[in-house]
């Protein structure tokens, strides 16, 4: 019987398969390689404070008093000093998935980074964080060069990669913000570069740490500062509502209140959501091609040992090995796979040359390799999905009783 | 005649099971997934309670602003949410609309408190009384703030029906007091929760704007953004056009007045309605409608063609069976298209059945797996997006999940029945299929 019909229809499924799959998997790929990625931070244990200030209507109001930015300095050093906590600090559009912020570029003489995240924090903002610097230097290290220097900033050793200048080498200079050149920054270390979150590329890592401007900042935007705190580990337990119940009493100042306390961890969690809202969506959309794969295979060759009941029963009459049914009928689907994938693999080759995915090229993560790896993968996928499908058809083949077979014709 | 499409479907089911069974299956998936994709947009767009209106809802949500020599509409603008004089001068005057409210855009997480219970965090939103017109909540004790209420700016909360177990431990609590920011208010009315899904008007406590001072917190030009949204009312969809003219009179007078400080607001559509407002992705945008269509469109292409395929072979392999017969019937002058016809006839009952496999399995999956499919990106809210019965038991989705059966069928089944009613009837008579 001729099986050129069947065989058509399922090499322009696995092409067209292979195609969205592959790009499934490159996207899935990218992430995953990024994900892996240092962070440059550590969250464990560590809480967002955010202070809301009290309305006229509550009786503890305080008409008089509007210092918001330096009640929320008191707040900080009260936390400070709490028994639980080990480090805090206050910052402004700074702490990790804080997604917002200020970007500008940073000179130094006749040099110009590219735009860079501006963070303003206190110094102990290393300390909450664990951040360390890229000569090995500790997070109490770094903290304490920006404590001896109120003027000066630090910022992320990626800052001038790509330019061909070793950031190193700028270590002790002095550098201008917002193209201002009569205000003079020295640059104190460079810190191991601060991811906005697992999935953000490195070309959004580069930034800056400098002090909050005491003498400028704006009582009315204090609401875009918030405390960071990391917990003693072994005082870890219940945190939230310790912290709340004290908060009432003890840590009301001005006319400023702590109105929530959240761990990292739910923060990090906010802002995944959205990515891994878009890995299920194609995770699904790989799982809903690959059991397409399976039941087209399944079912045509199902159909396909039953039309070729008596030409199995008499190669095995001829002397067949029910392992060399079984490794033919799998072959079959293999065979049609790797036709399919040389223009399947064109068409990818050109996908990624129109970069189809341009947003998620980054110069740090896109690998040669990664095409490779991609292509591959997607064979292997769909190459596994056909040895399922293919699996019991052909075991039915190979248990086929020759005599029997035959007898029926 | 219908009773014979049936047998033979059942003959097939009958004589085939693992290819028919492996059709079904296929078919089930593809329906499955469609609907889901289908369902994912539905929670945005079709109405359950509170938002039970939807059909009839305007959203005033975001306004945009530059200056009053830009003429380039998408250059250089100043997006957000809108200040209580904005949303005043623009909104609240129209005269077709049956209500119109001004409400905080999205909650904020609050602590609150009873008489001596530790504090616990709650989603809280600020909104005058007209919102409990437009938005019918399920009150389980109590009533909303009124009119006098929030004039008066009397301190009345609404809460819902877990922050009343979490504070009291029951729900017949209107009269009790709590402290929401360190100040007292009085419970007047305890609401059944709440799901995020309705993201006008979820919350787990709301309380009268009039009593706090959000409504000073602005932002921008002329104080023109602050912290509020607009859901209008109308009395009838038919009214729609109606009250976006009359929004355009009143932003034309509006900008006269802006005009002095050489800015202009810029209406983006503005009042959008409920599938409007679920297509516009930022707030200084239009709402995106080619992008929506043209997405949709790759979607569903996908989601039919690659099954159709497989159903396609899977077709093709089950006609083998009957080509003597379709041979035969050919031969005592049966027409071309009345064997097409049945062909796509049987395969339409098939796919019906398995249609209706994919979206009992869709309706269950999305009731019960509702925080896994219907996350929001950026969830702030510590609600859940728990789907409504009123939602799942839509007729639409009935009717779109048949319509896409349909074209399924058409699609995967027009070229087999199409090459067996064509094969020459002593070829198909001997078995052969072309």
């Amino acid at each position: 019987m001729n099986e050129w019909h069947s065989n058509a229809w399922l090499i322009i499924e696995l092409l067209l398969v292979s195609v969205l799959l592959w790009f499934v998997v490159d996207y899935i790929y990218f992430n995953i390689a990024t994900y892996v990625r240092p962070m440059g931070f550590d969250i464990t244990h560590c809480y967002n404070i955010q202070c809301s200030k009290l309305t006229p209507s509550s009786p503890d109001y305080i008409p008089a008093d509007t210092s918001y930015y330096k009640d929320m300095k008191r707040i900080t050093n009260r936390l400070r000093q709490h028994p639980d906590i080990k480090a805090a600090c206050l910052s402004r559009q700074a702490h990790p998935y804080s997604s917002g912020g200020t970007w500008n570029p940073l000179s130094y003489d006749t040099l110009t980074t590219l735009r860079v995240h501006f963070c303003s924090i206190e110094p102990d903002f290393f300390k909450v964080f664990r951040c360390s610097g890229a000569n090995g230097e500790t997070p109490e290290q770094l903290a304490q060069l920006l404590e001896k220097d109120p003027n000066g900033f630090l910022m992320s050793a990626n800052n001038f990669k790509g330019s061909g200048i070793k950031a190193s080498s700028l270590i002790g200079k002095d550098f201008y913000f917002y193209n201002d050149s009569t205000q003079r920054h020295q640059l104190l270390a460079l810190y191991e570069p601060i991811r906005d979150s697992e999935f953000s590329i490195d070309s959004y890592s580069r930034s800056m740490m400098s002090r909050i401007d005491d003498k400028h900042f704006k009582n009315r935007h204090f609401t875009t500062l918030s405390i960071s705190v990391r917990v003693n580990p072994k005082y870890d337990v219940d945190f939230i509502n310790r912290l709340s119940n004290e908060a009432q009493k003890s840590m009301r100042v001005g006319n400023l209140y702590i109105s929530s306390i959240r761990p990292f961890s739910s923060e990090r969690a906010y802002v995944l959501q959205e990515y891994k809202n878009k890995l299920r969506n194609y995770s699904t959309g790989a799982g809903f091609l690959l059991l397409n794969i399976f039941l087209g295979l399944f079912g045509t060759f199902w159909f396909r040992t039953q039309q070729r009941r008596s030409e199995i029963a008499l190669l095995k009459v001829i002397g067949a090995t029910n392992r060399d049914i079984f490794g033919r009928q799998l072959s079959e689907g293999l065979l049609l796979l790797t036709i399919a994938s040389i223009p399947a693999i064109i068409v990818d080759w050109n996908l990624s040359h129109a970069q189809l995915n341009l947003w998620l090229n980054d110069p740090n993560t896109l690998e040669p390799s990664r095409f490779i790896a991609t292509t591959f993968i997607t064979y292997l996928l769909i190459a596994l999905t056909i040895f399922l499908g293919e699996l019991l058809p052909a075991y039915k083949a190979m248990r086929l009783p020759p005599a029997e077979a035959l007898h029926n014709e | 005649m219908k009773n014979q499409y049936l047998k033979r479907v059942c003959h097939n089911l009958q004589q085939d099971q693992v290819v028919t069974i492996v059709s079904i299956l296929g078919t089930a998936l593809s329906i499955f997934l469609i609907m889901i994709v289908v369902l994912m947009k539905g929670v945005q767009i079709l109405p359950f309670s509170p938002e039970s209106n939807r059909n009839r809802i305007l959203h005033g949500d975001c306004i945009s602003y530059t200056n009053a020599d830009n003429h380039d509409d998408s250059q250089n603008l100043s997006c957000g949410i809108l200040s209580e004089p904005t949303a005043k001068a623009l909104y609240t005057s129209l005269k077709t609309p049956e209500a119109v409210s001004i409400f905080q855009s999205s909650p904020e997480q609050t602590l609150i408190s009873s008489y001596g219970t530790a504090p616990l965090s709650a989603d809280l939103k600020q909104t005058d009384d007209s919102f409990w017109r437009i938005f019918d909540f399920n009150f389980l004790s109590g009533k909303a703030y009124n009119k006098s209420d929030f004039n008066s700016a009397q301190k009345k909360a609404v809460i819902s029906e877990q922050i009343a177990r979490r504070l009291f431990g029951n729900i017949n609590v209107v009269g009790r007091n709590i402290t929401i920011n360190h100040s007292p208010y009085h419970i007047c009315g305890v609401v059944r929760e709440v799901s995020n899904l309705a993201e006008s008007a979820y919350s787990q406590i709301w309380i009268p704007y009039s009593t706090t001072n959000i409504a000073s917190d602005t932002w921008g030009a002329h104080e023109l953004g602050g912290s509020f949204s607009v859901a209008i009312l109308a009395y009838n969809k038919k009214d729609f056009p109606k009250i976006k003219a009359e929004f355009n009179t009143r932003s034309a007078a509006f900008n006269a007045k802006l005009k002095t400080e050489n800015i202009k607001i810029i209406d983006q559509e503005n009042p959008h309605t409920q599938f409007e407002k679920s297509i516009t992705p930022y707030s200084n945008g239009k709402p995106e409608r080619g992008r929506f269509y043209r997405q949709g469109a790759f979607i569903l292409f996908i989601l039919l063609l690659i099954p159709a395929i497989n159903l396609s072979s899977m077709t093709q392999s089950r006609l083998h069976r009957y080509m003597t017969e379709i041979g035969i019937r050919r031969a005592f002058g049966c027409h071309r298209s009345q064997i097409l016809n049945d062909i796509i006839i049987e395969n339409l009952i098939l796919s019906t059945i398995a249609g209706f496999v994919g979206l009992l399995l869709c309706l269950l999956f999305a009731y019960f797996g509702s925080d896994f499919i219907f996350t929001k990106n950026w969830i702030e809210d510590m609600g859940h997006p728990t789907i409504s019965l009123s939602v799942l038991l839509n007729p639409i989705l009935f009717l779109l999940a048949f319509l896409f059966c349909f074209v399924l069928n058409l699609i995967s089944s027009i070229i087999p029945a199409w090459q067996a009613s064509h094969v020459q009837i002593i070829n198909a008579i001997n078995g052969k299929t072309h």
